[in-house]
């Protein structure tokens, strides 16, 4: 609302200092954006909330200034003289649920033509463009009053009068078609609100008048509408049209259904002023009241919810500056809403006005005293320490926090090449999105890490590592019941990894940056949650490359990926350079449910206790085909079971010089230990024998010398 | 004799230059088969006089060798020692193996702050999904549809019935349909409206907190918010300004003193000298209703937040997609 300070000073009774009422419009919730000169004068910009619909207009923000400095009001003072009579004109309220009031005037004989200049100076410093004399009176008085009024050519208006109703009632058609006075056609529905005249729709109620009766040059006779439409239907009609008027904005919001007389009487009286014609009686139907409100309100009950020492006088002295009528009842009070104040209708509304008055700065700051324990989600907390750990964890392995947005494209799901059976297919999408690359939930944290990877390659960054923790958004499988409009996805919280490596040089000998190290994290980071029993294997994601990928169970459940980027996928990314980029995602949702520090909440590690005697190493190295895969000899030792196998490990894998073409050599150690003597080396051996007999005959590996 | 057996033991033990030399000479002298180990050996041979004579020498000679080998063992190894040290040399100039931090996310740093702080004062978590029913995000917190307030949200909607939340706020419905207060929690997370520019981002970070007893008022309100607002930012002023949201009555606006210039006016500020970070109020009625909570038993504070903005505050960021761009060389600083 822009309320030019010159125009609002007209209204109050002694001298305003901007600054001042700028300050205290803030203080009391109508809140100063700017104050800008438009045409030497300065214009306070108020930002109000869409419950103050008694401040959209300038009498309006100065009755909140009558409040707040108890200064007087001055309204306009004018006076409608020799009024024709007139009983022929009618007006007919077909749907008295949506229009609870309609008034009107003829005014006959009047001029069309320019506005005076103060009259323009003024809509153009409120925002409003100048059209004529007619037209602008309307808007003036809307400015000054809040209400919104429109005028229609009279002589255009069949059958002398004016119906109200929606198409339902009125034609019985499902959709009426109207062209509006911004020149455009608009399909109107059957619930929407209509003036008509005795044949057609002439507007949209509360919203845009219709271009068939509109005041042009030739007009010489109007018919002036002030009327009280219901806001919820205003607001229903204008959101289908996606149009927003000045009319539209205070009807929906609630406009005063007795101030419109006053505003209709103004504008009849200007526009004679600054267009002459004759002014005929007011038409009013009235067919429905809205109920003044009572609020039943104790003063102890407002000191106690507000937290401050405000004596009984000082509430009823604020109240009486709000126009809010007190009357005492028994041990409490009632206050009378005036009906500017729709958005008052409970104790806290009438506390709230107490308080805004009052000064929020003059209520203390007091921390509570008595806390009550409150229950914590032992659940949650025990979520959010594990995510809180993991995240941890990432940081101190030198990847850097990534945070996306939670959008994706739906070429996405192309380019990552998924069947279409594929979880990841199922996501949610937006009705109104923003752009079509945002058009979807992300059901994965890759595309968006990967579009960052390329992003910083862009500008030059030759290697990064970056994880994110956050969730997907699975849509719940709908192939079996019947889809619910109300069904709620899957939110499960991801672990997404990914490192990029360009010309990656180092005084080392070691990668950061290859499919080891991010199977090492994922690998250190499972044992610290102590998960058993889990496998990789090589992946069956289409978007990885298919020799360098693994696939990651626990329990056989599988719960994520590691692996390179097939350079399949990669061409189809803006690298200019040749980037190695490796990538993992797991669902760290199946971790929680599988880690026994969730699942079983007591009894989370128990000790168990260590041999002292001392360990004996056997090194054996064997020769296998190059496809071979390492996982089986440490399996097969696993399996072989024996009780004085402390550990095994790989220590080296080799091909080249000295090995057979299509073999390589894999180095591994087992540790033998025995709880409760020292073994003999003897001992060792025949278990050691047994144990690599048993490996070369499962796997067809030869010893190696 | 056994003068000239020791001066030539000297003059040979003067050549070694290694343990092993050493060990070689020891056995060639004392041991089993050695000249000093064979002499002792023929002693038997002898009168009984010159055994005694003999004999005494000998073990001296044979003493004064175990000694001097043994100096020398000690001597050679210290020297084998600071060999290999001057050997074992490396470039300690040379970078240490690239073990570092990553930079934590501004935003989820300010986050984690923030929980900290409201767990200082008593407030537990709780958490409800980012794409949830129009039902928890609106109508239960008093904004039915075709409510003038819907217009402050600009909502993303998945069906008529869904949407992705504008605020962390159904979480408070949420929990408050299952527990009874007293209740004291903040939920924090994503939020999302449609809405994109220098300060917009469609997607964003919110915490929102309650506390619902039998006796709270909007002073502690004031309390709380401000205890947390001069924990985060430093001893600042805090304002509170009249305002309006659907879900509280009354409604607060609360304003920090520009951190930027200090409260002269700035650009940050837009001259005014106050910073908006918080929106808060006095839970509505029909808020306590729609929980099912007993009229008039319970009053209560809510509050909410953008952490975006609270982070580009704190630490000087001038664009809010810089969060959204992941740049190591912005995430690296943090």
């Amino acid at each position: 609302m822009r309320v030019p300070f010159y125009w609002l000073k007209e209204y109050i009774q002694g001298e305003l200092e901007l600054n001042s009422v700028a300050d205290s419009l803030t203080m009391a919730g109508l809140e100063v954006g700017a104050v800008e000169e438009v045409y030497g004068e300065p214009v306070i910009d108020i930002e109000l909330t869409p419950n103050r619909a008694d401040c959209l207009s300038i009498l309006g923000v100065a009755r909140e200034i009558k409040a707040l400095f108890g200064v007087e009001l001055k309204k306009p003072v004018f006076k409608i003289e020799n009024e024709v009579k007139d009983d022929k004109f009618k007006v007919i309220i077909a749907d008295p649920e949506l229009c609870y009031r309609y008034a009107g005037r003829i005014v006959r004989g009047v001029k069309i033509g320019e506005s005076p200049s103060w009259l323009k100076k003024r809509l153009e410093q409120a925002g409003i463009r100048s059209i004529n004399n007619i037209v602008d009176v309307t808007n003036y008085v809307l400015l000054e009053y809040g209400h919104p009024l429109h005028a229609f050519d009279l002589d255009l208006l069949k059958g002398y009068c004016i119906r109200v109703g929606t198409s339902k009632t009125i034609s019985g058609k499902d959709r009426e078609e109207i062209e509006t006075l911004d020149g455009v056609k608009r399909t109107v529905s059957a619930d929407d609100l209509l003036i008509w005249d005795a044949e057609k729709p002439v507007a949209i109620a509360g919203v845009m008048g219709g271009a068939n009766t509109e005041v042009t040059e030739k007009t010489v006779n109007v018919f002036l509408e002030s009327a009280y439409f219901k806001p919820e239907s205003v607001r229903k009609t204008a959101k289908r049209l996606g149009l927003s008027t000045e009319a539209s904005y205070r009807f929906e919001r609630g406009t005063d259904i007795e101030n419109l007389i006053h505003a209709l009487d103004r504008a009849a009286y200007l526009i004679q002023q600054l267009a002459g014609g004759e002014i005929y009686e007011i038409i009013d139907e009235y067919v429905k009241k809205i109920p003044t409100a009572e609020i039943k309100f104790k003063p102890e009950r407002i000191r106690k919810f507000l937290g401050v020492e405000i004596k009984d006088e000082e509430i009823l002295r604020i109240l009486s500056l709000l126009d809010i009528e007190v009357k005492k009842d028994k041990d409490s009070y009632v206050a009378i809403v005036p009906t500017h104040r729709q958005d008052l209708s409970i104790e806290e509304d009438i506390a709230e006005e107490v308080a805004r008055i009052y000064g929020y700065e003059k209520i203390p700051a007091a921390l509570p005293q008595n806390f009550r324990h409150v229950e914590e989600n032992q659940e949650l907390s025990q979520k959010r320490k594990i995510l809180a750990k993991i995240r941890d964890y990432m940081l101190a392995l030198g990847f850097n926090e990534a945070v996306n947005m939670s959008f994706m494209s739906p070429e996405d799901l192309d380019i990552f090449e998924f069947p279409e059976n594929d979880e990841r297919r199922r996501f949610i999408s937006l009705k109104n999105p923003l752009r079509q690359e945002e058009s979807i939930i992300r059901t994965m944290l890759t595309p968006s890490l990967l579009k960052n990877v390329e992003r910083n390659t862009s500008r030059g960054i030759e290697c990064l590592k970056l994880f994110e923790i956050s969730r997907v958004f699975i849509a719940k499988n709908t192939s079996k019941s019947h889809k619910l409009s109300n069904s709620l996805p899957d939110e499960p919280v991801y672990l997404g990894i990914i490192t990029k490596k360009e010309d990656f040089k180092s005084p080392f000998n070691e990668d950061p940056y290859d499919f080891y190290a991010l199977k090492g994290i994922i690998g250190g980071m499972l044992r610290h949650f102590k998960l058993e029993d889990v496998k990789y294997q090589r992946s069956s994601e289409p978007f990885l490359h298919s020799g360098q990928s693994s696939d990651l169970y626990v329990k056989d459940e599988k719960i994520g990926y590691i692996g390179v980027i097939s350079p399949k996928i990669l061409d189809k990314f803006d690298f200019k350079t040749k980037p190695y980029i490796c990538l993992a995602e797991i669902n760290l949702e199946k971790i929680l449910k599988l880690t026994p520090i969730v699942s079983q909440q007591t009894q989370i590690t128990t000790y168990k206790p260590f041999s002292t005697y001392p360990p004996i190493k056997r090194d054996t190295a064997v020769l296998v085909s190059l496809d071979f895969e390492a996982q089986k000899i440490l399996e097969l030792i696993k399996k072989f079971g024996s009780e004085l196998i402390e550990d095994a490990y790989i220590f080296d894998v080799y091909k080249g010089k000295g090995i057979p073409e299509g073999k390589k050599s894999i180095a591994f150690r087992v540790i033998y230990r025995a709880f409760d003597r020292t073994l003999t080396s003897e001992e060792v051996e025949e278990i050691h024998s047994k144990l690599i007999n048993a490996l070369i005959s499962e796997t067809g590996a030869e010893l190696r010398f | 004799m056994q003068e000239s057996l020791k001066q030539q033991f000297l003059k040979e033990i003067e050549k070694v230059v290694s343990v092993q030399d050493l060990l070689n000479l020891k056995a060639r002298y004392i041991g089993k088969k050695g000249i000093i180990t064979e002499q002792l050996k023929n002693l038997g041979k002898l009168s009984l006089d010159e055994r005694k004579v003999q004999g005494k020498a000998l073990n001296e000679l044979k003493n004064f060798i175990e000694e001097t080998i043994k100096n020398k063992e000690e001597e050679l190894r210290q020297k084998e020692i600071s060999e290999s040290l001057q050997k074992e040399f490396i470039d300690i100039t040379l970078p240490g193996k690239d073990y570092y931090f990553g930079g934590s996310h501004p935003v989820n740093r300010t986050l984690i702050e923030i929980i900290d702080i409201f767990r200082e004062l008593g407030f537990t978590v709780e958490e409800g999904p980012e794409i949830e029913l129009d039902y928890y995000n609106f109508e239960a917190l008093n904004i039915p549809k075709n409510h003038p307030a819907r217009d402050m949200q600009d909502t993303f909607y998945v069906s008529e019935d869904v949407v992705l939340r504008t605020h962390t706020s159904p979480v408070q419905v949420r929990v408050m349909e299952k527990k009874k207060p007293p209740l004291r929690f903040i939920s924090p997370g994503k939020v999302y409206r449609c809405d994109s520019d220098v300060t917009h981002t469609p997607m964003f970070h919110q915490v929102e907190g309650l506390m619902v007893d039998e006796d709270v008022n909007f002073s502690h309100l004031k309390g709380v918010l401000v205890y947390f607002l001069q924990r985060l930012f430093g001893k600042i002023p805090v304002r509170f300004r009249p305002s309006f949201f659907p879900f509280t009555e009354p409604s607060t606006e609360v304003d920090i003193g520009c951190i930027i210039c200090g409260g002269k006016g700035c650009r940050v500020c837009k001259g005014t000298g106050w910073l908006e970070v918080l929106g808060a109020g006095m839970v509505h009625p029909n808020v306590f209703k729609f929980a099912g909570y007993p009229e008039g038993k319970y009053t209560g504070f809510a509050f909410g937040m953008g952490v975006e903005r609270l982070t580009m505050l704190k630490y000087g960021i001038d664009d809010i997609r810089l969060f959204f761009e992941n740049d190591i060389r912005f995430l690296r600083q943090f």
